[in-house]
């Protein structure tokens, strides 16, 4: 006779995050039926309670590596990694909408809801070992993200860049899926678990060798790495900037925790499949992303091909991989995940809060003088420029230091050395803006003034943690946050 | 017997053929419908993989893919509908307002 399994507590305690934004989502939904309900005042405080119980139940998810649902669902120090950053940005991104002139029209019941229903899909992608929950959660977080992008401001730009995101998007999807059938039929099983534990055995079948390099493709495409990037410029320029931002981080943190499951301990064994498509992956995206963010003039079409750039770095850190001793390198990518993902918060906040409903596009030269308007927001700037570049004292240089020195432990030098490259390329533009903000004149009058009036309180709260986390990061925590990282590094690599 | 390859040779061509639409096709309902066939080209493999193995698994997943696929095409044809009343057109080649 067939039983059910008993449920435990803790089952409750991991689920729970989802379980919460699920519910909030489905609220936020009903309430725009109502034109009192549906007010942005009740839609946000909705929002609010939603996502702050939820990042308070992602802290609260179980460090022991225990697996729930067959699979379905994991507990342990990676997911919580992963579901506490992602609800944090979650929680920057609604602080910095909130003041925004963006913000009127995010803070909708429908809008919300779907916010609130692909962050549930994210959380759901990180916390999975299984083929199943993994593309759900996949799709769920991506069309929502093609539906926020396109219809927060309804614009030309919006939509153009949201039908462009959502033709590539879905492409790569498939071709991720397509990966992951092959896969399956070679390994014979849908957990990720099993099949990287079954991969060195199949390793030399053609099928399991096209899965493995449609797999990896389609994570590249979602982490935006040359060639697969053609979607990140457009769809960063043509988001609103709040939610730029939220997808400039939180899908890098998503791709990473599958890939870091995927390729750790498994690298070796598809070394002739996966080595010389990620060096060209890493390569490219080194050079291509640096490259192009030098002859851009908007603002944040720059920081998408810098962030294309920073994929690139990560990418380094997965080619060292390949050894048995995998802890460095994980621990490397998780730092600067960390770092890119404050830091780019940072950077997106200063953007908002010089944007304007007149001028949501700004160029590099909008940011001409900002040190005799702004000296706060311009040091703050100036800050994240630095560690975007990888200058000390910050995260940024740290995490390239750990990149780095986990590829020259396998040997890969010549990788490091068009890092290296890349980085002195990137120097140029990271400086220019430094330079304008600091030495050129104010060439037009720009929305800044804004942000003397005192409105952007929570910004500036962003832009003061960033700063001091940025800085912290990069001087005396280090060694503090590598020593945390080392269970989930361990997490991983018993897998 | 058929040999599980030989679905394995038929759902990458299908796929192929649903990737050369989405490239070449200028119409963007023929690219939606290229993406779902993408998708579709997956499904084969999974039921073919799922019956070889002698488990139920392939063909949840399937079921998950049907939906999956669904709902990107409700997205899909609402942003195609959008589209189609601020240019009067679905063709691809208006999209030209982001650059570099």
């Amino acid at each position: 006779m067939f039983s059910f399994p008993e449920i435990s507590s803790e089952l409750y305690i991991t689920a729970a995050p989802v379980l919460i934004l699920v519910v909030g989502s489905m609220i936020a939904l009903l309430q725009s039926v109502s034109k009192s309900l549906g007010s942005r005042g009740a839609v946000e405080s909705t929002a609010w309670i939603t996502v702050l119980a939820a990042m308070a139940a992602t802290t609260m998810i179980p460090t022991a590596p225990t697996e729930y649902l067959a699979g379905g669902l994991l507990s342990g120090t990676l997911s919580r990694f992963g579901e506490v950053m992602i609800m944090a940005v979650a929680v920057g991104v609604m602080m910095m909408m909130r003041e925004h002139h963006s913000g009127a029209s995010f803070f909708r019941g429908e809008i919300v809801s779907l916010f609130l229903m692909l962050l549930s899909g994210m959380l759901v992608m990180i916390a999975s070992d299984d083929l199943v929950t993994l593309f759900v959660g996949l799709e769920l977080a991506s069309i929502g993200l093609y539906v926020v992008i396109g219809y927060t401001n309804s614009n030309r730009r919006s939509q153009e860049g949201a039908i462009k995101y959502f033709i590539l998007g879905s492409v790569a999807a498939a071709i991720l899926l397509f990966g992951m059938a092959l896969l399956y039929a070679s390994c014979g099983t849908m957990r990720m678990s099993g099949i990287v534990a079954a991969l060195p055995s199949v390793a030399g079948h053609g099928w399991a060798r096209i899965g493995a390099l449609l797999t990896l493709v389609g994570l590249a495409f979602k982490l935006a790495l040359v060639p697969f990037h053609m979607w990140a410029p457009d769809a960063y320029e043509s988001a609103p900037t709040g939610i730029t931002a939220f997808m400039a981080t939180t899908v890098k943190i998503m791709i990473l925790t599958v890939a870091l499951r995927l390729f750790t301990g498994t690298f070796s064994s598809m070394n002739e499949v996966w080595y010389p498509a990620i060096i060209i992956l890493a390569v490219l995206s080194m050079i291509v992303g640096n490259i192009m963010a030098l002859v851009q003039t908007n603002l944040k079409r720059m920081l998408a091909y810098s962030s294309i750039a920073h994929s690139g770095y990560m990418a380094v850190a997965i080619c060292a991989l390949s050894t048995t001793a995998t802890g460095l390198p994980v621990r490397a990518i998780l730092f600067y995940l960390l770092s890119y993902v404050v830091v780019s918060l940072g950077a997106f906040a200063v953007v908002m809060a010089l944007e304007t409903e007149d001028n949501d596009q700004l160029t590099i030269d909008d940011l001409s003088g900002l040190a005799k308007n702004h000296p706060w927001l311009a040091g703050a700037m100036t800050v994240f420029m630095f560690s975007f570049s990888g200058m000390p004292p910050t995260a940024g240089f740290i995490g390239k230091f750990f990149i780095f020195n986990a590829a020259l432990t396998n040997h890969l030098y010549g990788l490091v050395l068009i890092g290296v490259i890349g980085s002195s390329i990137s120097l140029f533009y990271y400086l220019r803006i430094v330079v304008r903000m600091y030495m050129a004149d104010a060439v037009a009058p720009f929305g800044a003034v804004k942000a003397a009036s005192g409105r952007f309180s929570l910004t500036a709260a962003i832009l003061a943690l960033s700063v001091a986390i940025t800085v912290l990061l990069g001087t005396i925590l280090p060694g503090e946050a590598m020593e945390r990282l080392v269970g989930t590094a361990a997490e991983i690599a018993r897998k | 017997m058929v040999a599980v390859e030989n679905y394995f040779i038929l759902s990458s061509l299908v796929f192929l053929c649903g990737l050369a639409g989405v490239m070449f096709r200028r119409n963007l309902i023929m690219v939606l419908m290229s993406i779902e066939l993408m998708l579709n080209a997956v499904n084969i493999i999974f039921v073919a993989a799922s019956r070889q193995l002698g488990q139920v698994d392939g063909q949840i997943m399937v079921l998950f893919v049907i939906t999956v696929a669904a709902c990107e095409a409700a997205v899909g044809l609402a942003m195609v509908i959008a589209l189609f009343r601020r240019y009067g057109t679905v063709n691809t080649d208006f999209l030209r307002l982001l650059r570099g």
